[in-house]
């Protein structure tokens, strides 16, 4: 009896010890990495939004791994699923990101202020075959601070507009030049009786920013003046809220205060809109006739000019980095050196349609040859007059979206554009002075 | 001296078995203990402590101590937080009204065996088990005031074309009815279980008493049904206050262009994801603890109440 009585008090404190065990070990950390001379071998994770540029890596990485050896993990998420889980794992220090896919104008800043992305200045600089200076030089200016580069350039995107071509040929209407003919144009298009409208464009407040931005440009405002001050409060910028809510809410579909850029860009593969107004990266999905009833018949046309000319963006709209808390920096390194190659960007480009950031790409007709020669043609013309920043250049970029984005819902709700306009300038200049 | 030894080290073995035997229901609990710890107690008392900082941009920098200023800024803020208070009373208390009425009603259609009953209680429960993304995205496309369903239907009466989703004044009753439409299924068979326990005698005897069939359900069945009708209403009210798949799925962050559908939930994963506001963000999860908390306290109490 008493034998028993210890078998089990034995077993009581086995079951115990092993419960607790369990628990300590999966407390426990991963402590392996650490860079060792060589690469080879290392295994790094790659977070990546799902796209053009990502697709290319995904058919061209064995070519890497067995070249360099580096065993890469691709992690594919949609854009706010990418931008939360940075803030996650940088928030609490993680070391399993390694090269981080992230939105220069959206987050250069606040990753660099935060110190969560490694100054790879000397990187960039030290690979003379590689060639930094073939990227353009706004898109090198995109992801650099201060005079410290922090990413390298992936994809760039410009406003444009496109055009249904089926529609504007049986109306025989020619492509809008200027804000007013771009507005009769709409006008002429728009069918309510059919469902068909003149023009689709964002009209949720924090998407439709980047979209409005051209407009804000082209009639003589930007979102922050040369001394730093808030720049909606003026007349122009006014005139561009007004216009854009009027534009929208008179041709275009409605309920157009919910309409983020994958809806709008839905309406218009529909075959519900003449006109959509957004950046030319838009066109592989556009032309994809898997999931577009206008592939093949689709125009594009330059961005049309306002009071102070044409002035729409010419952005750089995705980066890659390499975490600051990434143990394996060398080999993440190679990873982006490869990713950026004049061979992968152009892959990109003439597989994807996914625009390159390197000038040397647009200049070679093998590349050009599967992209639209109309946007070859616009990307020429833009180089001059474009702007190039899409949002406000602050750190806290969606909070300032949020309010700078607010005049636009009231101007496609017909409220009071210019009282909006004020105080959302009185709000932004406040928080400019916290944005430091 | 080895004989001594051996004693010895008998008398520990002894000793520590003794602890184990007398301790033993702290050491198994022990690894659950650590985990509700490690999972609630420590993320609890960060998300206290962030709130009384004025943590921004990321939570490694430096940040300062500034009390209970947050909570302050929140309670004074009548453009967000105090609307977002609004919005969440509203959506659980008109989704619950409505989910607790359909529920009551289906449940007592259900309660008595029919042919197909299987078949019928099993299409009910279809819509608890959809991911509530897979539903969000669906009465989405279903609502485009453009291209979706329901104004094709509802012009199929003559009635005109709405906004639903996209017209802010209709957004959080249009997301009610897709509450309604997942959740009753899940209070009509919690009601189910309880009805299933009521005895059959009371009802009989307002039958021969000659109660009809309204005065047998209010008078008989559904006082009987108070306590299942409770735990449903609870269960429910938790769930509901804080839903936020459905709101982010349909209106994206921050609830549309007008916050039309901004929740607290919804507010704090604005102030946190979209802003990296740490700090009030931290404050808004708080302020929302003690909602959800007076609210299960008010049910219960009523629930108690009922029960008098």
């Amino acid at each position: 009896m008493k034998e028993i009585t210890r078998r089990q008090s034995l077993i009581k404190i086995a079951a115990a010890a092993t419960c607790s065990m369990f628990l300590l070990a999966g407390c426990s950390g991963n402590t392996d990495g650490g860079d060792a001379g060589s690469i080879e071998g290392t295994k790094i994770n790659v977070n990546l939004a799902a796209g053009g540029w990502t697709n290319t890596v995904e058919k061209l990485l064995p070519e890497f791994e067995s070249k360099t050896g580096v065993k890469v993990s691709l992690n594919v998420l949609g854009t706010e699923q990418l931008d939360n889980q940075y803030q996650v794992k940088l928030n609490s220090r993680s070391e399993d990101l390694d090269v981080m896919v992230y939105r220069p104008s959206q987050s250069t800043k606040l990753f660099a202020d935060n110190g969560w992305l490694e100054d790879i200045s000397d990187r960039v600089s030290g690979d003379e075959a590689w060639k930094w200076t073939d990227f353009s030089e706004s898109s090198r200016a995109a992801t650099t601070v201060d005079a410290h580069a922090f990413g390298v350039p992936l994809m760039t995107e410009r406003d444009i507009i496109f055009y249904n071509k089926e529609m504007f040929a049986a109306k025989g209407i020619a492509i809008p030049k200027t804000m007013d003919e771009l507005e009769a144009v709409a006008k002429a298009l728009t069918d309510t009786t059919s469902g068909t409208y003149g023009v689709v464009m964002r009209g949720k407040a924090n998407a439709a920013v980047t979209s409005f931005s051209s407009f804000l440009y082209s009639f003589g405002a930007d979102w922050i003046t040369k001394d730093g001050d808030s720049g909606i409060g003026t007349a122009e910028a006014a005139a561009a809220y007004q216009y854009y809510g009027d534009l929208v809410r008179n041709y275009g579909p409605p309920g157009a205060t919910s309409l983020d850029g994958t809806e709008a860009r839905g309406i218009f593969q529909q075959g519900k809109a003449a006109m959509y107004i957004d950046a030319d990266s838009g066109a592989g999905l556009i032309e994809d006739a898997t999931q577009s009833s206008v592939a093949g018949k689709v125009g594009y046309a330059a961005f049309p000019a306002g009071p102070a000319g044409a002035k729409p963006y010419d952005v750089t709209s995705w980066a890659a980095g390499v975490s600051a808390y990434s143990k394996n920096k060398d080999a993440s390194w190679e990873f982006i050196k490869w990713a950026t190659s004049s061979e992968v960007l152009n892959a990109a480009m003439s597989d994807q349609s996914s625009p390159s950031p390197r000038i040397s790409s647009w200049a070679d007709s093998a590349v050009t040859a599967n992209y639209p020669e109309e946007l070859v043609k616009i990307f020429s013309t833009y180089s001059s007059t474009a702007v190039g920043h899409d949002r406000p250049q602050v750190i806290q970029v969606n909070k300032a979206r949020d309010i700078v984005g607010a005049p636009i819902t009231v101007a496609l709700e017909g409220g009071d554009v210019t009282a909006a306009a004020k105080q959302a300038s009185n709000s932004f200049t406040e928080f400019l002075k916290t944005d430091k | 001296m080895a004989l001594q030894l051996s004693d010895k080290s008998i008398s520990t073995k002894a000793k520590l078995e003794g602890w184990v035997d007398r301790n033993l229901k702290f050491i198994f609990t022990l690894p659950a203990l650590l985990l509700v710890l490690a999972l609630i107690i420590y993320p609890l008392i960060y998300t206290i402590q962030l709130a009384l900082t004025d943590a921004s941009r990321s939570t490694t920098r430096a940040k300062n101590f500034i009390g209970l200023e947050n909570f302050v800024t929140l309670l004074h803020d009548t453009e967000r937080f105090w609307p977002a208070v609004g919005r969440t009373v509203y959506f659980t208390g008109a989704g619950l009204i409505i989910e607790t009425v359909c529920a009551l009603g289906l449940a007592l259609l259900l309660r008595k065996a029919f042919r197909g009953q299987g078949i019928v209680r099993t299409a009910i429960l279809l819509p608890l088990v959809a991911t509530p993304v897979a539903v969000g995205m669906m009465w989405m496309l279903i609502f485009q005031p453009s291209i979706g369903f329901a104004n094709v239907f509802i012009e199929w009466f003559g009635i005109p074309a709405q906004g639903w989703l996209s017209d802010p004044g209709q957004t959080l009753n249009t997301l009610i009815f897709i509450d309604v439409w997942q959740w009753t299924p899940m209070m009509a068979l919690i009601l189910l279980a309880g009805l299933a326990s009521i005895p059959e005698e009371p009802e009989e005897a307002a039958l021969v008493d000659g109660a009809s069939w309204l005065q047998r359900h209010i008078y008989v069945t559904i006082p009987m049904l108070k306590p299942a009708i409770f735990a449903a209403i609870l269960l429910r009210a938790i769930d509901s206050l804080k839903t936020f798949d459905i709101l982010y799925a349909t209106k994206g962050a921050g609830g549309g262009s007008n916050h039309e559908a901004e929740t607290l939930n919804v507010l704090a994963y604005s102030y946190s994801f979209d802003y990296q506001d740490y700090g009030i963000a931290s404050a808004v999860l708080i302020l929302f603890l003690i909602l959800i908390c007076g609210a299960v306290a008010l049910v219960t109490v009523a629930s108690k109440a009922g029960a008098k």
